[in-house]
């Protein structure tokens, strides 16, 4: 079974009588510790399907199983918790200092201040923006907005990361370090899907898919070897 | 590229895909104009001429060769002169060859691969694509094809990672980097032409659908 598997997802909009497919039959396979990319034109259907897949839109068609569970009948909603999901950047409501909005999701689970706040900051340590901790978040370049959100994300120690465009608003020399951390976080076990709007955003990744016109192309399943066990001999002579 | 499947059968000795027929730019060339129209042995030969004259020089019995090739490789067939082709009638003695379904999906991710691969050849691979390609519906597979050779490269061009332990090794990855990133911005100028390309195919084929309603 797949970390996440998204299954024959079809997704339209409507405006008064036009109707435009954002996603049409999609099936999609996830493991744990896989980095995934979608490359996509603007209104390929690349951030449609990836609010799909973190259970923010429903589909009109197919379903969205994360570790078994239909996201669609799960009481208990896993965003937030097992998995992450952010936009292009991190936008924080409201004022306050970065190490807060990243501790707010711990807060929420009822953690002590001084933990999540501590926890908070281990987590900007490990996604190399320690340095933001103190800042105010409208003082953070496009880099470190990116690197805060996968932090704040992050805290739920979450199994799937869905993040759409995390390259897009960053400088050019800061994309490849940004690239090398969602490696380093898909190494340690935590899937992560994404979307690509240029090349640059695909390299390292595990499978690189293609979508237009809400079509997904590519390896839509991972390439795994299938561990078949060994059958216990049925002769007797075996036994014990 | 050949998916590790197509590698598989390759090694097994049995080239399914008929990616080693292909291996010869005049049987590329010989099937794009078989797919374009399927015709007698004479008639592709005049048409290569005329259609490929200034890039590929051969003779005719090179032009033979390549119909053996590919009738061997399954990517073409021959078909009798009195069957419902589409054979043009009247042209000199000999076999008449039209492309197989496999031969038409060989010839459109070998064009994809070398598109991508051999992009000062854009001259030439053009007309290849004018002769195979003749259909909206063609068009936009190979583009989709083309787009997946994209974004597999794409995905293989991931930058050195480490510090370097001298000046001269930093220079040299700096300049490796260079070229990577060189390679990423073609990319990128090849994803934009797919996203314009597809625009217009669809436009295409929305005016003929159109127009066909009208009728």
């Amino acid at each position: 079974m797949s970390l996440l598997s998204v299954e024959h997802v079809t997704k339209r909009y409507r405006r008064g009588r036009l109707e435009r497919i954002a996603v049409r039959d999609v099936s999609l396979d996830i493991e744990s510790g896989e980095l995934v990319a979608v490359w996509g034109a603007r209104r390929s259907g690349r951030s449609t399907l990836l609010r799909i897949a973190a259970g923010i839109e429903r589909p009109e068609e197919g379903r969205v199983v994360f570790e078994g569970r239909d996201l669609a009948r799960s009481r208990n909603s896993v965003l937030g918790r097992r998995l992450g999901y952010c936009q292009t950047c991190f936008s924080a409501a409201g004022r306050g200092l970065v190490v807060e909005h990243v501790a707010a999701g711990l807060l929420a689970q009822r953690a002590s201040p001084k933990d999540a706040r501590r926890r908070g900051q281990e987590l900007l340590l490990r996604v190399g923006a320690e340095h933001c901790g103190g800042l105010e978040c409208h003082e953070l370049d496009g880099a470190e907005l990116a690197r805060v959100a996968i932090a704040t994300m992050l805290v739920t120690s979450p199994t799937l990361l869905v993040i759409d465009e995390p390259s897009s608003g960053v400088e050019l020399l800061e994309r490849d370090p940004l690239l090398a951390l969602l490696r380093s976080i898909a190494n340690e076990g935590t899937a992560v899907l994404m979307s690509a709007g240029d090349a640059q955003g695909l390299s390292g990744v595990d499978r690189a898919l293609s979508i237009d016109n809400g079509e997904l192309r590519g390896e839509l399943a991972p390439v795994t070897a299938h561990v078949v066990p060994l059958r216990r001999a049925e002769s007797g002579a075996h036994r014990r | 590229m050949a998916v590790p499947g197509e590698q598989l059968l390759e090694q097994g000795g049995a080239d399914l895909t008929g990616s080693a027929a292909l291996r010869s730019q005049v049987a590329c060339a010989v099937l794009g104009l078989v797919i374009e129209k399927p015709s007698h042995g004479y008639e592709i030969g005049q048409r290569f001429e005329r259609r490929f004259g200034g890039f590929l020089r051969v003779g005719r019995s090179s032009i033979y060769a390549a119909l053996g090739t590919l009738v061997d490789a399954g990517l073409i067939e021959k078909v009798s002169a009195r069957s419902n082709t589409g054979v043009s009638q009247g042209a000199k003695a000999g076999a008449c060859y039209r492309a197989t379904a496999r031969g038409a999906r060989a010839y459109r991710g070998w064009l994809a691969e070398r598109v991508r691969n051999d992009p000062q050849r854009v001259d030439m691979l053009g007309r290849m694509t004018l002769a195979g390609v003749h259909s909206v519906e063609a068009a936009l597979d190979f583009i989709a094809r083309y787009e997946q050779e994209c974004v597999d490269e794409a995905r293989e061009l991931a930058r050195p990672s480490g510090s370097a332990p001298s000046d001269c090794a930093g220079i040299s990855e700096l300049v490796e980097r260079l070229l990577i990133e060189e390679r990423r911005r073609m990319i990128d100028a090849q994803l934009a032409w797919i996203t314009y390309a597809r625009a217009e195919l669809r436009s295409v084929a929305v005016e003929s659908s159109t127009a066909d309603a009208q009728r």
